[in-house]
């Protein structure tokens, strides 16, 4: 795996991670991709998320029966393939004459080992790619956003002063 | 008379024979173990018919990885099953075929729910360039 690759496509975001939510960095890779990415929660099914890019929008899909620390981080994986251009190509036939051609990246790692070097590295960059966003959220005081669902964002947590055990 | 219900075991047979992958090469028990989180020597022990019983669950399980209507379970012979297979092959979208370097891996239920998902996002597409109301998302829960 090139970790300098990667750390070098993390420090490219040239995101302000004191600003980091969820969807403030999703917002962030749509601007800097000028095409929306579109979140798609689903209760997927011996897969963990996947990543579709079509000519003009990207989506993902991801698994909303895990916990929502690992929803988020699938997050962050997909978001990594899309960044670092591992999606497949696939040609869609639409009924015999018209042909779409998708970018594909479909993330079976929980359930298989991959045997494909390309594949594991690719699944290793992507996973290499998420806890570097992470290392970086953590590092600027905002682990808390990885743990928090796309609707807690406005949830303010004052801070602690002990006032509630000493009465005052 | 009244017929039987053919042996857990025989079905599950039938799945691994008749429900391959794209490519046509049958799914290994490791592939379930791993997905269903069912433990291999349980599978083998149930494919062999050294253990006649199982949970619903474990059953429903199984027999979800390969995509089968759970009805599979009453049926008293091989020819209901390997139809029962045939038809689930068939309702399985055949409009987005992906290459076997991707779906290789993938069981009969993820490969539904991902051309599921693909044929939503062609339809959503769709209505944003004609000005359609969006689809509804896709119930991707309609196990049988």
């Amino acid at each position: 795996m090139d970790t300098k690759r990667v750390r070098f496509a993390v420090d490219g975001l040239d995101y302000d991670w004191n600003q980091f939510t969820v969807p403030h960095f999703v917002d962030h890779i749509a601007h800097l991709r000028q095409r929306p990415i579109t979140m798609l929660p689903f209760p997927l099914q011996d897969f963990s998320g996947m990543c579709l890019s079509t000519p003009t929008q990207d989506y993902i899909a991801f698994d909303v029966q895990r916990h929502p620390n690992l929803q988020i981080h699938t997050k962050l994986h997909e978001i990594a393939h899309l960044i670092l251009g591992h999606a497949i190509s696939i040609d869609v036939d639409l009924s015999g004459d018209q042909i779409l051609s998708f970018l594909l990246h479909i993330n079976t790692r929980t359930v298989h080992r991959y045997s494909d070097p390309t594949r594991i590295r690719q699944e290793d960059e992507a996973e290499y790619f998420a806890f570097v966003v992470e290392g970086y959220v953590a590092s600027h005081k905002r682990l808390h956003q990885l743990t928090l669902t796309d609707h807690a964002d406005d949830i303010y947590l004052p801070p602690f002063t002990g006032d509630a055990f000493t009465g005052d | 008379m009244v017929d039987t219900p053919l042996a857990f075991s025989e079905i599950l047979n039938l799945l691994f024979t008749h429900r391959t992958r794209t490519d046509g090469t049958a799914y290994r028990a490791a592939d379930v173990a791993r997905a269903t989180g069912i433990s291999p020597s349980q599978l083998s022990l149930l494919m062999s018919g050294q253990r006649q019983n199982t949970s619903l669950e474990t059953a429903r399980s199984i027999i979800g990885f390969f995509d089968v209507p759970m009805t599979v379970i009453n049926a008293t012979t091989t020819e209901q099953v390997v139809t029962l297979i045939n038809e689930a092959k068939d309702n399985n979208l055949p409009v987005i075929h992906l290459r076997n370097d991707l779906s290789r891996d993938l069981s009969p239920r993820a490969l539904r729910q991902i051309q599921e998902i693909i044929e939503w996002v062609l339809e959503k597409e769709n209505a944003e360039r004609t000005g359609q109301p969006i689809p509804p998302l896709p119930d991707l829960n309609n196990d049988s």
